[in-house]
């Protein structure tokens, strides 16, 4: 009697991660499946999640009928790349000067950081657009960058001190003993051992940028300068939307995203569960 | 240290500030060529002359419920369900955050292509169970605030779970122990224990929830732009599609500064609870 309900709840229990699964993932089989098909299939077919006729054309079509694609995909990870890099740099170093050094304004910046991190990104757009334009900065992918880097370095910092504060003072003692100075305690010591949580800052970061829409359109104007959010907006054929080419480039956009967070998407559990457990 | 901050100031403080200075000037964008100049309330006058204000403001207020309850709910259910043991559990974690990765913009696409009369999959699947012919899910009032709301719950509770589950793993085992021991059943451990432990940690996601609701219009830009007859309007879309698609970013920065004033609401109990490191 207690066996049977026990299998009964471990059937129980596998039914709902599968459906857990199934409710996270149904959107990107549905992408994928889209993407798979040709552009009559969409129509004939009911709810067909495998195509009939598993094609790849709309992949090539995609490439085929956009000469600019690959500049896009150049543009985007260029904004993004740059930008995760300059964040983990920026943040890792405010961080550290946040949680070891006592100094003149300090609580100033802990407190600008907090406001920044939970205030309206949208309040801060419309200002910055007509600044940006009076010193002729729109329109920039650089511009885009900076914005990526300013946006993440808070929410980062905010983290990182809170991870910074929980390595032992007496390491730094240590070594500053041994005759290291503020860098060489913090590139020696200190970061050796932040390797994971400075991986999770820069997926953050990195996920932030490559999935922004508001800001990337409401500054970058011209083809060229696109990035790929921008770009599958616009995706249109001449006389109907092209949408198994829109499901293409989606699929293309996820892959990267999906890749970096599946690998260290423990890094960043770890380094959130870590402001909890005081 | 100091790139940061500059960063940070010239990107996000000071517009901020600026866009105190803007909500009392008749800032518009096609008009720059006229100079701006002092023109007091005007902004918050013509602002809550909106005709449609009130529905602004309610929809808003709905959404920040919808999403804070049911982010909460779902990740609840997902970390208790995680926090089981059962075959492949680090993997299935990281498949069930997947959301917070992908994309706004894409999911977007992708359920605006399901959602579609003609070739969507979840239509055709909706129409076979409920035995309707009922397809305009984003024209109608009702069904499209449900839909976009459904999305913004689906992109962010895996953040939710992730806080719960490392808050979850905090509670002590003996507690449910001896909870059993005196005969309280499942349902009654996770009210009288589990829910009293993690509390403080549920306080802070309401409150982070809140303004992250209030912060996030993207997914609705993309769906709706707060249609069909602003049904789904949230305030940072409305202040949006004010200052870039209406270009009345005066007025839009009055919005922004009661937007601002209004996440005070949330900003500062945070502080309280959460801001006492430094």
């Amino acid at each position: 009697m207690v066996r049977a309900s026990k299998t009964m709840k471990s059937i129980l229990l596998f039914l709902a991660v599968v459906a857990l699964c199934l409710l996270v993932l149904v959107p990107f089989i549905f992408m994928v499946s889209y993407s798979l098909r040709t552009n009559a299939e969409l129509y004939d077919f009911g709810i067909t999640l495998i195509p009939k006729n598993i094609t790849f054309s709309s992949y090539v079509d995609l490439w085929k009928n956009n000469a600019m694609l690959t500049t896009w995909i150049w543009n985007t990870l260029y904004v993004t790349g740059v930008s995760t890099l300059l964040v983990v740099i920026a943040s890792t170093m405010m961080g550290y000067a946040i949680a070891r050094f006592r100094f003149k304004g300090r609580k100033g910046i802990w407190f600008t950081l907090a406001m920044t991190q939970s205030i309206p990104w949208v309040i801060a757009l419309i200002p910055l657009y007509m600044t940006l334009s009076s010193f002729k900065m729109l329109d920039r992918m650089n511009t885009v960058m900076w914005i990526y880097t300013a946006c993440f370095i808070p929410t980062s910092t905010w983290l990182l001190v809170g991870f910074f504060k929980k390595i032992p003072q007496e390491l730094d003692d240590a070594a500053r003993i041994d005759g290291c100075s503020n860098w060489g305690v913090l590139l020696r010591i200190v970061l050796p051992v932040s390797m994971n949580a400075l991986s999770a800052i820069a997926l953050t970061a990195f996920i932030g940028g490559w999935g922004d829409y508001i800001t990337a359109t409401t500054i970058l104007k011209s083809k060229g300068h696109w990035t790929l959010p921008i770009a599958i907006q616009y995706l249109k054929g001449p006389f109907y939307t092209e949408w198994t080419q829109i499901m293409a480039l989606g699929t293309i956009i996820s892959v990267p995203v999906v890749i970096l967070f599946l690998w260290l998407e423990k890094y960043l559990v770890n380094l959130m569960a870590g402001g909890i457990k005081e | 240290m100091l790139p940061g901050v500059v960063l940070v100031g010239f990107f996000i403080v000071y517009p901020i500030a600026k866009s105190f200075w803007m909500s009392i000037t008749n800032w518009h964008l096609l008009k720059i060529a006229d100079g701006h100049y002092f023109v007091g309330f005007a902004n918050f006058k013509e602002f809550l002359s909106l005709t449609h204000l009130k529905k602004t403001i309610s929809i808003t207020i709905l959404f920040e419920v919808v999403m804070v309850v049911g982010t909460i709910g779902v990740g609840m259910l997902i970390a208790l369900l995680l926090n089981r043991d059962f075959f492949a559990r680090p993997v299935v974690r990281g498949v069930s955050m997947l959301p917070w990765a992908i994309p706004a913009f894409v999911a977007c696409k992708i359920f605006t292509l399901s959602l579609n009369g003609d070739y969507g999959m979840l239509a055709k699947l909706f129409m076979r169970i409920f035995n309707t012919t009922f397809t305009g899910y984003l024209s109608n009032e009702i069904s499209a605030f449900i839909v976009v709301s459904t999305i913004n719950i689906w992109k962010s509770f895996p953040f939710v779970s992730v806080m719960l589950l490392a808050a979850l793993s905090t509670v002590p085992k003996d507690l449910y122990e001896a909870a059993s021991i005196d005969g309280a059943s499942k349902i009654r451990q996770f009210f009288s224990v589990t829910i009293p432990t993690i509390a403080p940690t549920i306080i802070t996601l309401v409150i982070l929830q809140a303004m992250a609701s209030l912060r996030t219009f993207d997914i609705v830009y993309l769906m709706t732009e707060g249609g069909p007859n602003y049904a789904t309007n949230v305030i940072g879309n409305d202040i949006y599609v004010n200052g870039f698609k209406l270009f009345k970013m005066g007025m839009a920065s009055a919005e922004g500064v009661i937007l601002f004033v209004v996440s005070m609401l949330f900003v500062v109990p945070y502080f309280l609870r959460e801001g006492k490191e430094a």
